[in-house]
């Protein structure tokens, strides 16, 4: 049967050994210089690195980076005993690095209490007044949780004694932050 | 005769470097999906359907086998012909896979399916008859590699735990998706080659494109090797 159409290009057998090898060499050149690094942290040449590539992969130690957090001294933890009178409104915050972690806890003896935990930030450019609210609860008796800092500055809580009764907040808090305390 | 390589060569290394960016998507189900399947009991036909097609719209290194495939095939009723071979092989080992709860590490396969877009290049050009003077089956080869990608696929789906509530029901619905998948991108493919074809360039530059598809194969099996021996 005459096939006027091909079923392949028909190169001599020296530029069919060209290609494959081209093919094979370009091949090796982009695992080796692009791939490797970025997929595998391999990188035989130091061009991964000079590329910005290496540290994609979250293989290869670059895991620790991803899930820890490693520090020089013991982290801070606090309890603290806040009276609050009827009405009141104070707020307590701890001021946190970005990406750092918060381990809190807190209940309340009488209230019920209107909170609303929020951050603001203390570096860089935001604009004026910026704050950030994470949680709002009309009424609380105590809320346990972590929390990561989103951006560098003072994390807490507001709150407000809703009832005609003093009420006493216990305010438990473990973490790298640098200062936990009354925001006047 | 002048040589064109520029343009072509130039589109090639785009298409490679592209590849390299893409390439933690390869046959990946993300991570949303993932957590759908893991979570998803009982019968979700649509959603299975939507997730098979959408693995192989994106499965570049599938859809690199089809260019090389579908590239000197130019009666429909041909390419009808290999993509049911392809297809039955695939569907074969992913219900088997699945049902048999036959696992294969999926980097072998993947450097597999590697190898098979650079098996197809090389057969575009005539590479087995003229280095060896024989050239392999291509209805037989285009049924066994897709019995290879079968099994990856099958190997992916059990990792992620599916619920056996369903499961053959759900199975089928992710292979129908395969297949409106393939269907889909091969319609695209087939669009853009032929358009190519009208015009003169097409034979000229079949040499070069070969060699590319050829090239894009090889990393991507020298990419699956690493990751087994090193993941």
């Amino acid at each position: 049967m005459l096939n006027m159409t091909p079923q392949s290009v028909v190169p001599p057998k020296r530029q069919l050994l060209l290609g494959t090898t081209i093919a094979f060499v370009v091949a090796a050149f982009v695992l080796v210089l692009f791939v490797l690094p970025a997929e595998f942290g391999i990188d035989p040449t130091g061009a991964g690195r000079l590329l910005g590539l290496t540290g994609m992969s979250g293989d290869s130690g670059e895991i620790a980076a991803q899930v820890m957090n490693e520090h020089e001294r013991k982290y801070r933890s606090a309890r603290i005993l806040i009276d609050v009178k009827p009405g009141e409104e104070l707020e307590y915050k701890a001021t946190l690095a970005a990406g750092e972690p918060l381990l809190y806890s807190w209940t309340v003896a009488g209230g019920p209490v209107y909170f609303e935990f929020h951050g603001e930030p203390t570096e860089g450019e935001w604009p004026t007044d910026y704050y950030r609210s994470y949680q709002i609860k009309e009424k609380s008796t105590g809320e346990h949780g972590s929390f990561i800092a989103p951006f560098t500055g003072r994390h807490g809580w507001y709150w407000k004694n809703l009832s005609a009764e003093p009420a006493t907040i216990t305010l438990e808090a473990a973490g790298y932050y640098t200062r936990l305390g009354r925001i006047e | 005769m002048r040589k064109r390589f520029d343009t072509t060569a130039v589109a090639a290394l785009g298409m490679l470097s592209a590849w390299a960016s893409f390439s933690v998507l390869a046959h990946n189900v993300d991570k949303a999906d993932q957590a759908f399947l893991a979570s998803a009991t009982g019968i979700q036909i649509i959603p299975f359907i939507y997730l098979g097609a959408k693995h192989m719209v994106t499965g570049y290194d599938h859809l690199l086998f089809l260019v090389g495939v579908i590239f000197f095939l130019y009666r429909l009723k041909e390419v009808a012909l290999y993509v049911t071979l392809f297809a039955v092989g695939h569907s074969l080992t992913l219900l088997t896979g699945v049902l048999a709860r036959i696992e294969v590490d999926p980097y072998l396969i993947d450097a597999i399916i590697g190898l098979s877009v650079v098996y197809k290049a090389f057969d575009n050009l005539n590479g087995f008859r003229t280095l060896f003077g024989w050239q392999p089956e291509p209805r037989i080869a285009v049924l066994v590699f897709g019995l290879f990608h079968g099994f990856g696929l099958a190997t992916k789906l059990q990792e992620l735990q599916l619920s056996q509530e369903g499961l053959v029901p759900n199975m089928l619905a992710f292979n129908v998706g395969v297949e409106i998948g393939q269907f889909l991108a091969l319609g695209a493919i087939l669009l853009i080659i032929n358009y190519w074809r009208s015009t003169t360039s097409f034979l000229r530059h079949a040499y070069i494109t070969n060699v590319a598809l050829m090239a894009a194969g090889f990393a991507l099996t020298g990419e699956q090797l690493t990751g087994y021996f090193v993941g």
